[in-house]
């Protein structure tokens, strides 16, 4: 169920309450069996996918954890990785890499091929969860973590609802000590936690399915579509991905806190970030840093020489565009962004980026938006690849850009384009000025209550109305 | 009083962010009113107004300050330009495509090109009318500008006997053809009157939308999804026939506005749709001049594509940009063909 529905509004009312009366003994139980009556909404048939994976890696953790031989370690270890990337391969990518080897054959002259395409529906959330459950058993293989004490309370790890089907990809040493403690929330997580799904909720549908409506429609048919138009859609989607996905997480992180859990942060507005490797320290948190420790790591990183470590990059950033989508296009989304990040290592020469700014005039202030700029175009020329159709698309796009064409609608693009960036931004700035996400609260501290209570009632009632007679758009990191 | 203090900036703090998501809503174009209600004319285009829909596909367009779609086109007609109106519901508005697709910039270039004569198109195109609304609109508003022929569009669906809430109606007084304007007397209409100015709010037309939905019984579907299980229908109900023409009537008013606009020697009549033969048969009678599309129409179906269908919204609706290609193109050969016949009758 859709986090921007109804239904999903009601099936909280029913969770909520239950999980807060009763005994401590029952909270985890009452979590599993909600969280797989949320995922089985979808297609109960996805309940059983996500069961296998949780019983293989727990009984491998629990092995692993027994084992002091590194053979049988390493082996437990292959049997969760054939597992959960086989499953992850299967369903996501098994036509795309048998499409792409029919293609090869053809093009080298090898004749039309016809293999077998089967017509398999991709579960929801199963890129997620499976690398979730992946950072336990190679957490447990590092002996950084200890196995979970109980298979209920790893299955809720597995399932929670709130972060199941889109991430933050959790990482054991976090979540799971939570969920076994059985928490009930704090007064202050309640606060927060309504404060973040109300502001998560109007990012995700007023900014994120608004500039979705405009962007489909670009993106479906470019060839109807003039220069400017073209933009616009590209500026939106930049938009909309950012608004919907950060959205999403802010209504998963909001929904935990109402769970007595905290989840990482996801988002740390990316898009305020100065050079490309700040702004994957800020997009996707949870992923990048998934990539880099089990991945990037695992490679070998830095410890290998230079260049092994640019090729160590370019492989995790390729695999994470991979990861996105079974489509060629998302592979060269994660090349692009592979060939900035290699490119800005280079021009570093060893020194480490600072986490924040310091600045010290106005001077200081325009390098700072000059760099932020720089950056943004330089990710929103890589989003062209990842919302694309096909290749043919996204070189028309680029064609259109090159032989420009004007439109009587440029003044109307621009005033649409500033009104959902200036929304956006003005979400990002409050909280990077107050290093919060909940930034409504700080009011509270200044006595305007009436105030924090009034724009979180009108927030909620716009987005009820607008849900209400809009056909939702699921969040689009659902598809991955 | 503190409590008083409390609820006075809580109301505050609704209204000052209501305002500002209005300004938001209109700068980006999530809503954008367009209408209003005329006590005579019944719901008319608001003027001067920026319009953005998504219907089946994104449509981005104005109304001008004449209250009719595009740029203003008809001020000062020169004797040797050819002035031709589109007249109709939702197909000849077109708010489904870009304008620069519509059927009718197709027709302005094929009209245009190697023409003695420059031909002026004007879309006075009106969603959400049947026959007697389409007419009223033409007889009240169209027709006050000057125009060489008017192409009036026609499809079975506004033959249908459907009720419109703030939709003039004709009626029959003594044979005479007489509008009448009930709804300016019903409750509904007293109480938009008096919150006209409110009607043009981006958050009064989302309420308003909602109501809607509200009323038409939907809610329940909107609210639980999956788990709200439509009333199965009654096994022992009587079952109204497939063929749907039993909603419409082809009652003698309707037969008036047909003789009306047969009389009328610049409209020429354009069945966009295929008609029951009983219309069929009253239009041939009364001698229009007559463009039919269903000719066309199931040719592109024959080819094994859908003139309907919208692939970037996966709906099916109005006619799609292929179609309007093939349409404009269809009726710019036959407007020719009745220009011409007519030219020629007239030098004799």
């Amino acid at each position: 169920m859709l986090f921007n529905s109804f239904i999903f509004f009601f099936f909280l009312l029913v969770v909520l309450p239950v999980y807060y009366l009763l005994p401590a003994k029952y909270r985890n139980l009452h979590l599993l069996v909600s969280s797989y009556v949320f995922y089985g909404y979808w297609d109960w048939r996805f309940c059983l996918l996500l069961l296998a994976s949780t019983i293989i890696d727990y009984y491998v953790g629990r092995t692993m954890h027994r084992s002091s031989d590194p053979t049988v370690r390493k082996r437990l270890l292959w049997v969760s990785l054939f597992a959960n990337l086989g499953i992850l391969g299967f369903f996501k990518y098994f036509n795309f890499f048998i499409g792409s080897f029919e293609t090869m054959v053809t093009s080298m002259g090898g004749g039309e091929l016809d293999f077998l395409h089967l017509n398999i529906i991709l579960p929801v959330g199963i890129s997620f969860y499976t690398f979730q459950t992946l950072s336990y058993t190679i957490d447990i293989y590092r002996n950084k973590l200890e196995p979970s004490k109980t298979l209920l309370d790893f299955a809720v790890f597995v399932a929670f609802f709130p972060q199941l089907v889109a991430g933050p990809i959790e990482r054991a040493s976090n979540l799971l000590p939570q969920i076994e403690r059985k928490p009930l929330p704090s007064r202050e997580q309640i606060e927060q936690g309504i404060v973040l799904i109300i502001t998560g909720l109007f990012r995700k549908v007023m900014i994120g399915d608004t500039t979705g409506r405009i962007v489909d429609h670009v993106f479906s048919e470019p060839e109807y579509y003039s220069s400017p138009e073209l933009l616009m859609g590209l500026i939106l989607f930049s938009i909309q991905i950012y608004a919907d996905f950060s959205g999403y997480s802010r209504i998963a992180r909001g929904t935990s806190k109402l769970l007595g859990i905290d989840l990482m942060k996801n988002f740390e507005q990316p898009y305020l970030s100065m050079n490309i490797t700040e702004f994957w320290r800020r997009w996707h948190i949870s992923l990048s840093s998934w990539l880099r420790d089990y991945l990037y790591i695992s490679l070998g990183g830095n410890r290998k020489g230079i260049n092994r470590m640019y090729i160590n990059l370019m492989l995790t950033m390729l695999i994470g565009g991979l990861w996105h989508g079974a489509s060629w296009t998302f592979v060269i989304w994660g090349g692009l962004h592979g060939i900035y990040l290699a490119v800005h290592k280079w021009s570093l020469k060893g020194k480490r980026v600072p986490d924040e700014y310091t600045y010290t005039g106005l001077k200081s202030f325009v390098i700072y938006l000059s760099k932020v700029v720089g950056t943004y175009i330089l990710v929103l020329f890589t989003w062209l690849f990842f919302r694309a159709n096909s290749f043919d698309d996204a070189f028309y796009f680029l064609e259109k850009m090159v032989y420009w064409e004007s439109s009587v609608y440029s003044a109307r693009i621009f005033m649409i384009c500033f009104s959902f960036g200036a929304l956006t931004l003005l979400f990002d700035f409050f909280e990077y000025y107050t290093k919060s996400h909940t930034f409504l609260l700080k009011l509270n501290e200044r006595n305007l209550q009436p105030v924090v209570a009034g724009i979180l009632t009108s927030m909620l009632i716009v987005v009820l109305i607008y849900i209400f007679q809009a056909d939702p758009l699921p969040f689009i990191y659902f598809q991955f | 009083m503190k409590w008083i203090k409390y609820i006075t900036l809580y109301g505050l703090t609704i209204f000052v962010f209501m305002v500002l998501v209005e300004l938001y809503f209109q700068g980006s174009e999530i809503i954008l009113p367009k209408v209003e209600v005329d006590p005579v004319l019944g719901e008319i285009y608001l003027p001067n107004k920026r319009v953005a829909e998504f219907f089946e596909g994104y449509y981005m367009g104005q109304v001008n300050e004449h209250r009719y779609l595009g740029e203003v086109s008809h001020i000062r007609k020169s004797p040797d330009e050819v002035h031709v109106g589109l007249v109709g519901d939702s197909f000849v508005a077109g708010m489904e495509l870009f304008p620069r697709h519509h059927f009718m910039q197709v027709m302005n270039k094929e009209l245009n090109t190697d023409s003695s004569q420059p031909y002026i198109f004007t879309n006075f195109g009106k969603d959400g009318l049947n026959l007697s609304g389409i007419y009223s609109y033409y007889e009240k508003y169209v027709s006050t500008y000057e125009m060489d022929h008017v192409l009036f569009f026609l499809n079975w669906e506004n033959f249908w006997d459907t009720e419109r809430q703030f939709t003039p109606n004709y009626e029959l007084e003594n044979g005479e053809l007489v509008l009448k304007t009930d709804f300016t007397e019903s409750g509904a209409y007293q109480t938009y009157d008096k919150l006209r100015p409110l009607t043009q709010s981006a958050l009064v037309f989302l309420a308003y939308k909602c109501r809607t939905i509200i009323n038409s019984g939907q809610a329940p579907k909107v609210l639980f999804d999956k788990f709200y299980i439509e009333s199965t229908p009654d096994p022992t109900a009587i079952v109204e026939p497939e063929d749907e023409s039993y909603k419409y009537e082809l009652n003698e008013v309707k037969r008036a506005i047909l003789k009306k606009l047969a009389s009328d020697k610049k409209v020429i009549l354009v069945i966009d749709d295929e008609i029951p033969q009983e219309i069929n048969s009253v239009i041939q009678e009364l001698g229009f001049r007559t463009i039919y599309l269903d000719g066309v129409i199931k040719e592109i179906q024959a080819t094994g594509f859908d003139p309907y269908y919208w692939k970037v919204s996966g709906k099916w609706g109005h006619w799609n940009p292929p179609t309007h290609q093939i349409v404009g193109k269809h009726l710019s050969g036959e407007l020719k063909k009745i220009l011409h016949n007519s030219a020629i009758a007239k030098s004799k």
